[in-house]
């Protein structure tokens, strides 16, 4: 660089006025115009921010500022062993917003998300294209991967909306007791209906400031109540108990081409019910795809039937407890006898002689029974009726338990004929559940346990356990002694259904092999609306418990409408053996070599 | 250099650029904080690259200041032909961003043509009208001066680029008046405005800038017609700005900011950060220190030694006024959306570069102002 020194003229010189020939307006023009923007940029920042802030801010801070509802979980129903019978899992609904779609592309984008979500082109595009509406639901609860593919297509309009599902994992296991959810998240039927409310939890709030993507940033927490979360339920129900008596009835209905039953297990000593199935069975996850009549109802607690000769136990226990005869009281059994005007006969019609209860048990006589019961009295007999809790519901905790209707001494309805047909099971109508109920405290000495079905409750760490109730003393333990040893004889005299075709054995036998097993057989006319009795079809049904003494289940078979198999007892004593011989197994109950009979050893 | 020479040097334009630089690395800082982008990717890896954006621009400022300018009048002529093919190129082989095809990579960074394009038109201008100067006001140097610009518009409009478009338009319109337009050939243009921006709507625009143009009408006259997602930035920025009142939530507190409310709010939308969390304080100090740049530039041009310094000094001012009109307007609702970014604030390595070369190239005008001897 050159130095300016002596040669350098002044700076004020140095400027040639010739040579910028720049006329000054021009770049005052250009700052005047500047200016003007600049005063008009200014003049607007005032305006927002001094002028309009409160205006700006409110609608700044609503969007900000957001109270959303936090979704409780819906708690688990399991089984007493913890598997899981119903639970919440995380899914993903997809909902549009019609405006924000592209609407020229909308039919191409309908049937993209029509090989997604599985619904028809048609009903997608009526949806995208629905500009009526803000907000249209496309499907709900999609498969995650599904979710993800709808996010990857980063379509405009499209939301994806968490919303868990309902799913029973085992399918129609248990079905009738757990019940089903509808699609508001109500239960419907069974523990999802009984404990719809605590199962359902408490929906909290979330006060909040929110981001542009909608997450809490800044969260109030004097503004916030957390959801609470619903109640995990485990239930008393075992699985392998629920398996066996599902398969078994299955299996008996289809083979006989019933129209429907059930199957009760319960643990005379505490109440709590080990397994319960009625058929026809649903799967909740679809519950829509069957008839209310079958997912919104458990046969086992709301069908009424007449027990039919189970009842008799019952009668004989009346008597026994209330001294009105003993063990060795004899009736005459004429096959038929007359009473009221009505002629009342046994089953076959057939005369048995002198029996005593225990005999009246045995040939399961219908003339013997109602004598027996004329020495009890109506007054007494309906006293331990309602002391076994008949005409009132059990109260286990599930919906749409039945009373059963019990024509009792005082009562507006009572009548001199159907108390005498009470002793053996009809004009009286039951609910399966209560039946096991008496047969229980029979099995338990004389103590009725109320049957429950929840084992434990449990809000988060804190437990509740369902403490055994006593329902009841309907009879002293003798007497419950004296009934189980004359039912062990019955249930002997019925062994020959399942052996006899096996062993040729037609004398009476044990009916489980290394076990003493009370039963009692009944097969129930099924009354018609217009009155009397369905002429071809019959309930059959075996109740009855193992050990006899010392018992650890109280089973009740009942098969409804067995198309070929007039008494119904063929079609349920097969079913009982195996459901009580399989369940003594698996409780690993010593079998007593002594118990037997010949030909059983290796059956 | 000696110095008395640093005496010419412009140091309140200095003052001016640091001050907008500070403000500018605050609200980039603020901005990309908690930010995220459409698909979730943190900005915050940003902010660290403007600072590296800004030590380079700024070691080009003083590169430009201590080059002597004129020297750039003969090369004007290459450097706007290589600019062309560049633009041309970039249609080609560029990367497409956001919708445009305006990037280059070059390794692992990538750069905009359109940025060099800015200077190169400005030089080439420059150096046209001084060759021209004595029939600079004639109606064929000034129609000269037109298809000199014209070629580059059109190439960054086809990228699409209509903001730049705009910038290289205010460019020639302010060096062409600076260099001696008449009232006379300002109502020509004038008159041509209005069947030009006809055609424009009809056969240049696509449906995205149509949309932008209706929406800020609806804007102006019935917002309650603004569709909501193409509304939705200008909606939100107002509501940012609106929400800072007098002295703003303080920086990093802005919910809206922070909360990732405005879209692109570290690079076109800034000002919204800057409203929200700096308030109308920190707006007025903003655009005082913009207006005083702007006016140390048209100093400069009052003051240079020579036409082609003072039409590049005209070019720089056209160049960051257009910047600033439009982004500040597009912000406060005042004009229709055009992405340009801020001058010294918005983040964004390319145009950051080019703003500070031109202010060195300023600096380079006022120390040579005089007439001395080298």
């Amino acid at each position: 660089m050159a130095t300016p020194t002596t040669t350098s003229p002044g700076p004020r010189t140095a400027a040639a006025p010739a040579r910028v020939r720049l006329s000054r307006w021009r770049i005052n023009a250009v700052l005047l115009l500047c200016l003007l923007l600049i005063a008009r940029v200014l003049l607007r920042l005032g305006e927002l921010q001094v002028v309009r802030h409160e205006e700006l801010r409110a609608r700044a801070m609503a969007e900000i500022d957001q109270q959303i509802t936090l979704q409780p979980t819906r708690g688990l129903i399991t089984d007493r062993l913890g598997n899981v019978l119903a639970m919440d899992v995380d899914r993903e609904s997809l909902w549009v917003i019609p405006a924000q779609v592209d609407q020229e592309r909308a039919p191409r984008l309908a049937l993209t998300l029509s090989a997604l979500v599985g619904k028809s082109p048609q009903a997608i595009l009526a949806a995208l294209t629905d500009t009526e509406h803000y907000w249209l639901p496309v499907a709900r609860w999609l498969e995650p991967e599904v979710a993800a593919q709808i996010e990857a297509l980063d379509e405009p309009g499209l939301r994806l909306q968490y919303e868990p599902r309902r799913v029973y994992p085992q399918g129609a296991f248990a079905a009738q007791v757990i019940g089903a959810v509808n699609f508001n998240g109500d239960g419907i039927s069974g523990i999802e209906g009984f404990y719809n409310a605590q199962l359902k939890g408490i929906t909290g709030t979330l006060q909040a400031q929110f981001d542009g993507a909608r997450n809490p940033i800044a969260i109030a927490p004097s503004r916030t109540v957390p959801p609470r979360n619903g109640v995990n339920i485990q239930t008393t129900l075992d699985p392998l108990i629920q398996y066996v008596i599902e398969r078994e009835l299955k299996q008996a209905v289809e083979e006989h081409n019933a129209d429907g039953g059930s199957i009760i297990v319960l643990d005379p000593r505490t109440g709590a019910i080990r397994g319960m199935t009625s058929w026809p069975f649903f799967d909740p996850n679809r519950y829509t795809d069957y008839d209310p009549e079958v997912f919104g109802r458990n046969p086992a607690i709301s069908n009424l039937y007449e027990p039919g000769s189970t009842f008799k136990m019952i009668t004989v226990a009346a008597g026994l407890q209330t001294r009105a005869f003993t063990a060795d009281t004899q009736v005459n059994d004429t096959g038929v006898i007359f009473r009221y005007n009505q002629s009342l006969s046994n089953w076959n019609g057939g005369a048995n002689g002198m029996l005593n209860a225990e005999r009246v048990l045995y040939y399961s006589s219908n003339v013997g029974a109602l004598q027996l019961n004329e020495l009890t009295g109506p007054e007494r007999f309906y006293q331990i009726l309602r002391d076994f809790g008949f005409g009132a519901p059990t109260g286990v905790e599930l919906g749409g338990e039945e009373s059963g209707i019990v024509n009792a001494w005082g009562g507006p309805a009572y009548n001199d004929l159907t108390f005498l047909t009470n002793a053996y099971g009809q004009g009286i109508s039951v609910t399966p559940l209560q039946m096991v109920q008496a047969a229980a405290a029979i099995a338990n000495d004389g103590v009725m346990m109320k049957p429950y079905i929840i084992e434990r409750i449990c809000e988060g760490e804190h437990c509740t356990t369902t403490e055994p109730v006593v329902a009841g003393r309907p009879v002293e333990p003798g007497v419950a002694w004296t009934i189980r040893r004359m039912l062990v004889h019955s249930a002997n005299h019925y062994a020959p259904v399942v052996f006899g075709p096996q062993t040729g054995n037609w004398g009476d036998q044990w009916l489980v092999p290394g076990y003493q097993v009370a039963a009692k057989t009944g097969t129930s006319s099924i009354p018609l609306e217009g009155g009397g009795y369905d002429p071809s079809y019959t309930i059959g049904s075996v109740l009855g418990f193992g050990p006899a003494d010392g018992a650890h289940f109280v089973v009740l078979v009942k098969i409804d409408r067995p198309k070929d198999d007039i008494w119904g007892v063929g079609t349920a004593i097969p079913v009982f053996q195996r459901v009580m011989r399989e369940l003594l197994r698996y409780e690993r109950i010593q079998p007593d070599p002594a118990l037997y009979s010949p030909g059983q050893e290796g059956a | 250099m000696e110095t008395r020479r640093w005496r010419e040097y412009n140091w309140p334009l200095l003052v001016c650029v640091l001050v907008l630089l500070t403000i500018g690395v605050l609200a980039v800082y603020s901005a990309t904080l908690t930010a995220v982008t459409f698909n979730g990717v943190p900005l915050s890896t940003l902010f660290p690259r403007q600072l590296v954006s800004i030590g380079a621009g700024l070691v080009a400022m003083v590169g430009a200041t201590l080059f002597d300018y004129s020297l750039l009048s003969s090369l004007a002529r290459p450097i706007y032909l290589g600019m062309l093919v560049l633009l041309a190129s970039v249609l080609v082989i560029g990367r497409i961003s956001e919708g445009a095809q305006s990037w280059i990579a070059i390794g692992q960074r990538t750069f905009q043509p359109a940025e060099i394009g800015k200077l190169a038109l400005i030089l080439a201008l420059a150096a046209y009208f001084q060759h021209f100067e004595r029939a600079r006001s004639s109606w064929p140097v000034q129609l000269g001066g037109l298809l000199i610009a014209v070629p580059p518009m059109l190439l960054v409009l086809v990228q699409p680029d209509l903001g730049t478009a705009i910038v290289l338009g205010c460019i020639w319109l302010v060096i062409a008046w600076g260099a001696g337009m008449t009232l006379g050939q300002l109502l020509a243009l004038a008159l041509l405005a209005g069947p030009l921006a006809l055609a424009g709507w009809r056969y240049v625009f696509d449906d995205e800038q149509r949309s932008r143009l209706t929406t800020f009408y609806y804007l102006l006259t019935d917002p309650s017609k603004v569709d909501f997602n193409d509304g939705y930035n200008v909606i939100q920025a107002l509501s940012a700005i609106g929400q800072g009142g007098w002295v703003g939530a303080g920086l990093t507190r802005g919910l809206f900011s922070q909360g990732n409310y405005v879209p692109v709010q570290h690079t076109d939308f800034i000002f919204a950060v800057i409203g929200e969390e700096m308030g109308f304080v920190g707006g007025v100090v903003l655009i005082t220190f913009q207006a005083l740049l702007l006016w140390q530039a048209l100093t400069i041009a009052g003051q240079a030694r020579d036409t082609f310094g003072r039409l590049i000094a005209f070019g720089v001012f056209g160049m960051l006024f257009c910047h600033l009109v439009v982004n500040l307007g597009m912000n406060l609702s005042l004009l229709p959306v055009t992405g340009l970014p801020l001058p010294f604030i918005s983040s964004g390595g390319s145009f950051m570069i080019t703003v500070l070369t031109a202010i060195g190239l300023l600096q380079s005008i006022a120390l040579r102002r005089r007439r001395l001897v080298f």
